[in-house]
This record gives C-alpha cells, sequence and structure tokens, in this order.
C-alpha cells in the first residue's frame, strides 16, 4: 500500500469499506493460530499487543521488515514478467466518489510563505566562518 | 446543512492522562469558536474519565461529552469509533479536530469514512472563511508552498494536527457543561483484543524540549558524517534533529524527525546541516528562535528562513565549530 504522503488514511479507510478491523502502525507480526495473529503497534513511547482474528487490514511501518537482497537473477526474471494495469474501465466504480471529484476535501488556494529572517551570510575563510559562527552563537546565550 | 454546528475536538486519555495536544487544540479551537460565536465541545472517552472534563473545560471546551464504560477503558479503534460515530450523528457538528497521535491517525480516517466526510491530515494552521468554512492549511506538494484545503459539501469538517503545532491557553476557572453518554455497543467481537501495552519513558532529553537542536538532512551524506551532526549538538548540550531522508537512510532515528509527519520544535538555537528546505520540514522549525545554516548550494530554499547563512562544506565547517566551541566552553 502507498504511504500516501505520510498521512495514512489509506489503510483505515479501506477497512472501514470493507467492513473489517483495522490496525496501525504495525512493527511486528506472529501467526498464532491458523487464523489469528499476533500484532506489535507502535504507540507514543512504547508499543501495544494486540490478537487479531483474520481477516484484518494492517498498515505497517517501516521498522517490520527489511527487504531482502535482490540477486541479479531476480532482476532479470523480473524484465519478462507481466505487470497489469488496471483502470476504471476494469474496475467500474461511480465516478463521483473516486479521483479529484469524488474527494470531498478539495484544494482552494496555494501561497507562498513569507519569512522575516535576517538571512545574513558568513563570508570569509572557513576559519574566519567559524569565529563568526561561534560569537553569534555565543551571544544567543546557549553556550 | 444549517443545522451542523459547534466545533468538536477528541480528548484523548490513555491512562487516565490527557495527551497535550488535546489542550493545544482546545486553544485553537477557542479562538476558531470566538470568530464566529460558536461553542466548543470536547469528546471524551475511557472509563473513570470524568474528573478530566473540568480540565478540558478549563482549557476553552464549553462543553465535554464524557462516554465513561469499562469497555471504554483501554483505547480500541472499533468501540471507539462506533460510539464517535453515534454521537457525531445525533449531535451533528461542523469541525472535528483530532490530535495526529498514534490513536488520532488510526481513528480519524476510519470515522471520516463511516460518516462520509472529508479530513485534512497533519494540518498545520486552521482558520474560517468569512463564510465559516474551515480553511486547513497544509505543506503543498515539493515544497515552498502552504495548500489550503476546504471540505466544502461534507461535514463535520475533519482534520488532524500534529502535538506541538497549535498552542493551548492558559488554563482559567471556567463553568462548563458536562454530559455523561449512555455507551452502546454490539454484543460481538470488535476487532483485536488489547494483550499488552507496554510504555518506557524516554531517557534522552525531548527534540521538542531542548534550547538548542542541530538537525541534518540529505546532504549530510552518509551514516559517518552523521556523527559530527551529533558531536556539535552534544558540544552545544542539545538534541539531534533530522529531515526525512536521513530517517529512511538510517542515520537518524524516526523520533528525531522535524517537520509536518514529525515533530515540532522551538528552540533558542537550531542549526540545520545539509537541509535543504522544503516546506514539510520547515514547519517543523519556522518558530526557532535563532536559525543558523550551512549548506554548500547558496540557493537552498532553507536559507530564506534562516538568520546565519554559511555557504560552504559542512565537513570543513562543523570539525572546526566542534573544537572552537569547545575551546570556548573551558574559558
Amino acid at each position: 500500500m502507498t504511504i500516501d504522503g505520510s498521512t495514512a488514511q489509506v489503510g483505515s479507510q479501506l477497512a472501514e469499506f470493507l467492513d473489517l478491523p483495522n490496525v496501525m502502525h504495525v512493527i511486528d507480526l506472529d501467526w498464532q493460530a491458523t487464523h489469528t495473529m499476533i500484532i506489535t503497534q507502535k504507540i507514543e513511547h512504547g508499543y501495544t499487543k494486540l490478537r487479531a482474528s483474520l481477516p484484518v487490514v494492517l498498515s505497517i511501518r517501516k521498522e517490520l521488515n527489511r527487504p531482502r537482497y535482490i540477486p541479479f537473477a531476480g532482476i532479470i526474471a523480473a524484465e519478462s514478467k507481466e505487470i497489469e494495469v488496471l483502470t476504471n474501465d476494469d474496475l467500474r466504480i461511480d465516478h463521483t466518489l473516486i479521483g479529484l471529484e469524488g474527494s470531498p476535501t478539495k484544494m482552494a488556494g496555494l501561497e507562498i510563505r513569507r519569512f522575516e529572517r535576517a538571512r545574513e551570510r558568513l563570508e570569509g575563510s572557513v576559519d574566519e566562518i567559524v569565529q563568526k559562527l561561534v560569537d553569534k552563537i555565543y551571544q544567543y546565550g546557549v553556550i | 446543512m444549517n443545522e451542523y454546528n459547534g466545533i468538536w475536538v477528541f480528548a484523548e486519555a490513555r491512562d487516565g492522562i490527557l495527551h497535550e495536544v488535546n489542550l493545544e487544540l482546545l486553544g485553537k479551537a477557542r479562538e476558531l469558536a470566538d470568530q464566529t460565536d460558536t461553542h466548543v465541545t470536547a469528546v471524551l472517552l475511557g472509563h473513570h474519565v470524568k474528573p478530566l472534563a473540568q480540565i478540558l473545560i478549563n482549557y476553552g471546551a464549553d462543553s465535554v461529552l464524557v462516554a465513561d464504560d469499562p469497555r471504554l477503558d483501554t483505547y480500541r479503534l472499533l468501540p471507539y469509533s462506533l460510539v464517535i460515530e453515534s454521537l457525531i450523528r445525533e449531535c451533528q457538528p461542523r469541525i472535528f479536530l483530532m490530535g495526529a497521535t498514534a490513536m488520532g491517525v488510526e481513528l480519524a480516517p476510519r470515522l471520516a469514512a463511516k460518516v462520509r466526510t472529508g479530513l485534512s491530515a497533519h494540518c498545520v494552521d486552521l482558520k474560517l472563511d468569512s463564510k465559516g468554512q474551515l480553511l486547513y492549511v497544509v505543506p503543498g506538494w515539493g515544497g515552498g508552498v502552504l495548500a489550503t484545503i476546504t471540505c466544502p459539501d461534507h461535514q463535520p469538517q475533519m482534520a488532524t494536527v500534529m502535538p506541538g503545532i497549535m498552542k493551548a491557553r492558559a488554563p482559567a476557572q471556567r463553568k462548563g457543561q458536562i454530559r455523561e453518554i449512555e455507551v452502546h455497543l454490539p454484543d460481538k467481537e470488535l476487532g483485536p483484543e488489547v494483550l499488552e501495552i507496554k510504555r518506557e519513558e524516554p531517557e534522552e532529553l525531548p527534540l521538542e524540549k531542548a534550547e538548542v537542536v542541530v538537525a541534518g538532512g540529505w546532504g549530510v551524506g552518509s551514516q559517518e558524517d552523521w556523527r559530527m551532526i551529533e558531536e556539535l549538538a552534544s558540544v552545544l548540550g542539545g538534541a539531534v534533529g533530522a529531515t526525512r531522508p536521513p530517517v529512511d537512510e538510517g542515520w537518524a532515528k524516526e523520533g528525531q524527525m522535524i517537520g509536518q509527519s514529525g515533530k515540532t520544535v522551538r528552540p533558542t538555537l537550531y542549526v540545520g546541516v545539509g537541509i535543504s528546505g522544503l516546506m514539510h520540514h520547515v514547519v517543523g522549525m519556522d518558530q526557532s528562535g535563532h536559525i543558523i545554516s550551512i549548506n554548500t548550494d547558496p540557493n537552498a530554499d532553507i536559507f530564506d528562513t534562516s538568520d546565519v547563512i554559511v555557504v560552504e562544506d559542512f565537513r570543513k565547517v562543523v570539525p572546526r565549530l566542534i573544537k572552537e566551541i569547545q575551546f570556548r566552553l573551558r574559558g
């Protein structure tokens, strides 16, 4: 599944539309029985362990797994594999529910954010720049 | 659509403690409500959580809906979303704000799908237009711009906001209405069962509380050179921050990421090294007291947000800077 601009809405919403339970922020997975999984979910400063019956929709974090090494033969083999591209001509979903038209949120405008900062460029040799930097840091009162 | 009214804030409590982001969101909700002469309602779920309601009122809520039930003692997505869904259908709030915490990020999209409305995630500001419609401000794609998003035809207008972005008001003794809700849940299995919750308080100085933050970006280039960032932070008694690429590369930890989907910092001094300055990062640090940026690219966007600019290879500057600071500190 896509990381969706890191706003992570797809997993939970897909599960709701499918009427299935879901878990986000998954960092570890284990089978307990054929239709039961033990799921570790990352939360602030720790984790939650959950027992879920299948089917369940999971959104995972990158800690879950390290992608295996791709051997050269695998890259060559991938070249000849067929990639099937489905469009809405195949899926026939009501167009008022998908894409820009179906999105409840719309973009209303764009603005360039202006910042009021001094942008003072330090010039000179590296040693001179370092001296000026240390003077600045000293003035800020943090050393 | 006119029957939709009021601004709601989800009050997240774990182990009987309110998350700070609730108080920040109440501050924003109060500001928006006063502009349009509407009311702020906090939605509080849990067990034995009623004493928290007065805190929410003191931070800006006019009323609190409390769903107090042993089945809501520990957060679980399905029971929580079912209870909140029925409250939304009954009371029809116009705006619903949630913290972008582990809980909020899971709950908000599920709720938005349930009541078929729009959700804008990780907003960096919230405003109202002249008609009282919510304007969500989010960093634009590719950085450099802020996009304004609206949810014109669906209610409630939902948003999540990362902790640290909004400012809480100073609490004041206020009077408000506390309404207890009867909880109705179907008598069947409601999603995964919680076996264990483990939390460890972080040992290090939290990034968002540090007086000095030294942050590195993609330009740092390698794990080896990342140590210079850590060493500079260490001599300054500060914390290490990062943009997304160093986290993806594994040089920095997830909790060190600053920006829209990471943390918001406001240190006295922020030093950015090898950071290009995409808006996604800038929104998390532009409130810093003083900003020093080191980058070889004279046109780096980060310079627009900087007080002091160094166009130089950090590999030459930082090691000497570390030595010089150590020398000064020894006096």
